[in-house]
């Protein structure tokens, strides 16, 4: 179907749609209440964690089943940073610091797992242990992460010399979250789209003939990785002056059970897909009045059972699509 | 020295039970080829139909005897009917797994309300040891856990049955071409593996609170000794269970349940790095 | 066209050091000895036939050059330099490549992608993301030599076998190694396309030194100018193809006489 309707140019349509997309996300607080912005504001900075996931998921082939670890961690350091102070300088420093050390956490775990030839599921459990673990860590250690309560992120003021951006301000904030995100995304696709991101793509197809034509598998996912982790982490960063507060809830197994759940349902292998997913769910769960109780996970487990059972390639991953993005 | 031997019986009896839940985790990954990462809620409905059976007729040990009967029977409805259809797809395996875990957890979630339970031990009654009490049940949670080995052994190498599952562990494809039912042996496997983590769920039911998510450290914890204990052998999968089981307790006592399991997660990742085959490779 | 022009690098021999060495080299497998002593030595520029009975180990060589296996014993020498036990990436960057028995190209890329990819194999990291000049190009010319220009932009996983084989050996060219290991170039294929393929590997031995493991004796009568058979994990026999035919102990062997 799509290449009908693409005809020679699949390629521009996509971007059209794209295009399309994003327009429609612009003008969205004009003619929506602030409920509404606040509620597509989260979803955005889910889009970009989502985006993350798949770039390792999709992309490079290796499936995280922890994948919060690196939004909470990110999103923790921001957390903790802008604690001590209502005014606005530290707040760059706590954005690169949400950046920097999932980044580096990323690198270590791929260390000790892609340079020991441990890959594919095994990995997929490590990170699955490494979430549990975190979740269990953050809640434990109340005088450090406060808990369960969590911590306070509202009103927050991010200064850049000549700039002030008020990050208590929905409307700002769903802004932020919507430059960042497009900027994220077509960023990603660029990076698919190089010799690295090809090399990635080669290597999850078949890993010997990519190590037998020369390229060092492991460091190239361990590379992944931390891009992964840093995205994951500017998510994290994004979502906390959103959410108002955090707690262990964005590092554990809800969040990386629902994240891997976007992608598989908009589809993996295209990056756009995990942001439509993230979108997609985020209206559904609203129009709950928000309640993410225990119906709604048993329901998106269930949806994800049947996506996996009956349309694996999700809503956009078809190989057309996949070629457009060039994990194809 | 009471302490500790006190803290070495409960390293061992937790070991006694992972090796059961990691024993099942092994069969369906050796003869399947799938990792079962719904393994933690087969053990947590084996806790619950304890609940249920105790709460019906007043005996804990016929729910424990019930336990891997029915869960096992659940195992083979779930690979029949989800497992069969991804046989060529590892990832999607994992995933539709992931997918039951957490309609298992909601579910029960749901239906129970959320409320934690508990049962009795069905031995209540201590060991006197170097001057203390030590629960009988517990010394009979690591009987289990080495009868369980032991009977494991038996099967494999001493049973027609066993026969056929080392020969689609060693080779689907040929075993398949041999005339051995390979569809019916990964239905059994999987009930077998299944009924394992019921039981292991069933026999653990008198010693934690029950609660929907009470899987979940068990299988991050076996799976951890499977990796650890390497694919080939079930004495390495021993190893690793003694190893993590009696680490996360001792480190435990002395420090925090939290901290013995970062630590304890630790000591496997090292070794992974290390020996990537497992500990006796 | 020359398949010199394909490479990007000219190639430097120093002489008299033979390009790669293998001294006793042994493999082990549980109670299994799959090569037991093989001495071999690959002179530059040569095209080499590796010949032998299934199950004499002539992958489990193969495996061993381009470190998909260790050896147990033995050592492994690549311009006189020691590479026992290197891994597959380290060996394809010393520009050691491997054409494999069934042929093993990236599925779901595009025909394009996978001579791409392949290209950029050996670049350094920080030339996987500024891209270097000229891939392109080369792609574009091994497209065309490989006479697969019309389906550049088909998934890989639609050819057909013998076009899967192709593109592999393309994809072995565009990673421009020194030394080409080609694993039973022509299994499967029908006689029309073992010609092709014949024609391909002259043109690829005039800029390249290249090992063919291969069963069909005819092809290898073809393009060989050297003989060794395998039998039982060690040399029985080295010479050129005459020679070998004429070889007692190797007509025994195939015949089965021998043990």
């Amino acid at each position: 179907m799509i290449r009908t309707l693409a005809g020679k140019h699949p390629a521009r349509l996509g971007l059209a749609l794209l295009g399309l997309g994003i327009l429609v996300l612009v003008l969205v607080p004009l003619i929506a209440s602030s409920y509404y912005v606040s509620v597509l504001g989260e979803a955005l900075a889910f889009s970009m964690f989502a985006i993350s996931l798949d770039l390792m998921w999709g992309i490079s082939g290796v499936l995280s089943f922890g994948h919060a670890a690196f939004f909470g961690i990110g999103a923790y350091a921001f957390g903790l940073l802008t604690q001590d102070l209502s005014g606005g300088t530290a707040t760059y420093i706590a954005v690169l610091a949400a950046i920097v050390v999932p980044a580096l956490f990323g690198a270590g775990l791929g260390y000790f797992t892609f340079f020991s030839g441990v890959s594919g599921p095994y990995f997929a459990i490590i990170t699955l242990v490494v979430a549990l673990i975190l979740g269990q860590a953050a809640t434990s250690f109340p005088h450090f992460t406060g808990g369960l309560n969590g911590l306070y992120t509202a009103g927050l003021v991010f200064e850049v010399p000549g700039a002030q951006i008020d990050l208590s301000d929905v409307v700002t904030l769903y802004y932020v979250a919507l430059v960042l995100t497009v900027l994220i995304l077509f960023g990603a696709i660029g990076l698919v789209r190089t010799p690295f991101g090809q090399g990635l793509v080669a290597a999850g197809e078949s890993e010997t003939r990519a190590a037998s034509l020369g390229y060092n598998t492991a460091l190239l996912k361990t590379s992944m990785l931390a891009v992964s982790g840093a995205i994951a982490g500017l998510a994290g960063a994004l979502y906390a002056p959103m959410a108002g507060f955090i707690n262990p809830e964005v590092v554990g197994l809800t969040l990386s059970t629902n994240v891997i759940i976007w992608v598989a349902l908009g589809g993996r292998g295209v990056l756009v897909g995990g942001v439509i997913g993230a979108l997609i769910v985020a209206f559904l769960s609203s129009y709950l009045s928000g309640n993410v109780g225990h119906l709604w996970l048993l329901a998106l487990g269930v949806l994800l059972l049947l996506v996996v059972l009956f349309r694996p390639s999700g809503l956009l991953g078809s190989r057309a699509i996949r070629r457009i993005v060039g994990s194809a | 020295m009471q302490q500790a031997l006190i803290q070495v019986l409960n390293g061992l009896s937790l070991s006694g039970i992972l090796i059961l839940v990691a024993l099942g985790l092994w069969f369906i990954f050796g003869v399947l080829g799938v990792i079962n990462l719904a393994h933690g809620e087969l053990f947590m409905l084996g806790a619950y139909s304890v609940v249920v059976v105790y709460g019906l007729t007043g005996s804990v040990w016929l729910g424990m005897i019930l336990a891997p009967l029915v869960i096992g029977a659940l195992g083979i409805v779930i690979e029949v009917s989800v497992i069969k259809r991804l046989y060529e797809r590892p990832f999607d395996t994992l995933l539709a797994t992931w997918a039951l875990s957490i309609i298992a957890r909601e579910g029960v979630t749901l239906i129970t309300g959320g409320a934690f339970q508990g049962v009795p031990a069905p031995i209540s009654g201590t060991l006197d040891l170097a001057g203390a009490g030590y629960p009988l049940y517990r010394l009979v949670l690591l009987g289990f856990g080495v009868a369980s080995l032991v009977a494991a052994g038996a099967l494999l190498y001493r049973t027609r049955f066993g026969v056929r599952a080392r020969a689609v562990i060693a080779n689907r494809e040929i075993a398949g071409a041999l005339g051995i039912n390979v569809q019916l042996t990964d239905s059994v496997i999987f009930g077998l593996g299944a009924a394992l983590a019921g039981l292991a769920g069933a026999l653990m039911s008198p010693l934690v609170t029950i609660a929907p998510s009470m899987g979940l450290p068990f299988v991050a914890l076996s799976f951890l000794v499977v990796i650890l204990g390497g694919l080939r052998s079930v004495w390495g999968l021993a190893l690793g269970a003694v190893i993590m089981g009696g680490g996360q307790a001792l480190i435990g006592f002395f420090t925090s349940p939290v901290i013995a399991q970062i630590v304890v997660f630790a000591i496997a990742i090292l070794v992974l790095r290390f020996r990537p085959r497992g500990l006796l490779a | 066209m020359q398949s010199g022009e394909l490479s990007a690098q000219p190639r430097q021999s120093p002489p008299g050091v033979a390009l790669l060495e293998a001294v006793a080299l042994t493999c082990h497998f549980g109670g299994l000895k799959a090569l037991n002593g093989v001495d071999l030595k690959v002179q530059s520029g040569e095209l080499l036939a590796i010949i032998g009975p299934n199950g004499a180990g002539k992958s489990t060589l193969f495996n061993v050059i381009t470190g998909q296996l260790r050896p147990t014993s033995g050592r492994l020498k690549f311009r006189g330099r020691d590479i026992t036990g290197m891994p597959s990436h380290r060996l394809a960057r010393l520009r050691i490549g491997r054409k494999y028995q069934v042929p093993t190209v990236f599925g779901g890329l595009s025909v394009r992608s996978n001579l791409t990819a392949a290209a950029y194999g050996r670049s350094s990291f920080g030339r996987l993301v500024w891209r270097p000049p000229g891939v392109r190009q080369r792609v574009d010319h091994l497209l065309e030599f490989l006479r697969m220009s019309a389906r550049a932009s088909d998934a890989a996983a639609t050819l057909s076998h013998g076009e899967k084989q192709w593109l592999e050996i393309g994809m072995v060219l565009a990673n421009d190694p020194e030394l080409v290991l080609l694993d039973e170039p022509t299994a499967g294929m029908t006689t029309q396309e073992t010609r092709q393929t014949e024609a391909l590997l002259k043109e690829l031995a005039a800029g390249h030194t290249v090992v063919v493991i291969e069963h069909d004796i005819r092809f290898v009568r073809e393009v060989a100018q050297r003989v060794v058979v395998l039998h039982r994990g060690r040399v029985l026999a080295d010479g050129t193809i005459s020679e070998i035919e004429r070889d007692e102990t190797v007509r025994d062997v195939y015949l089965g006489r021998s043990a």
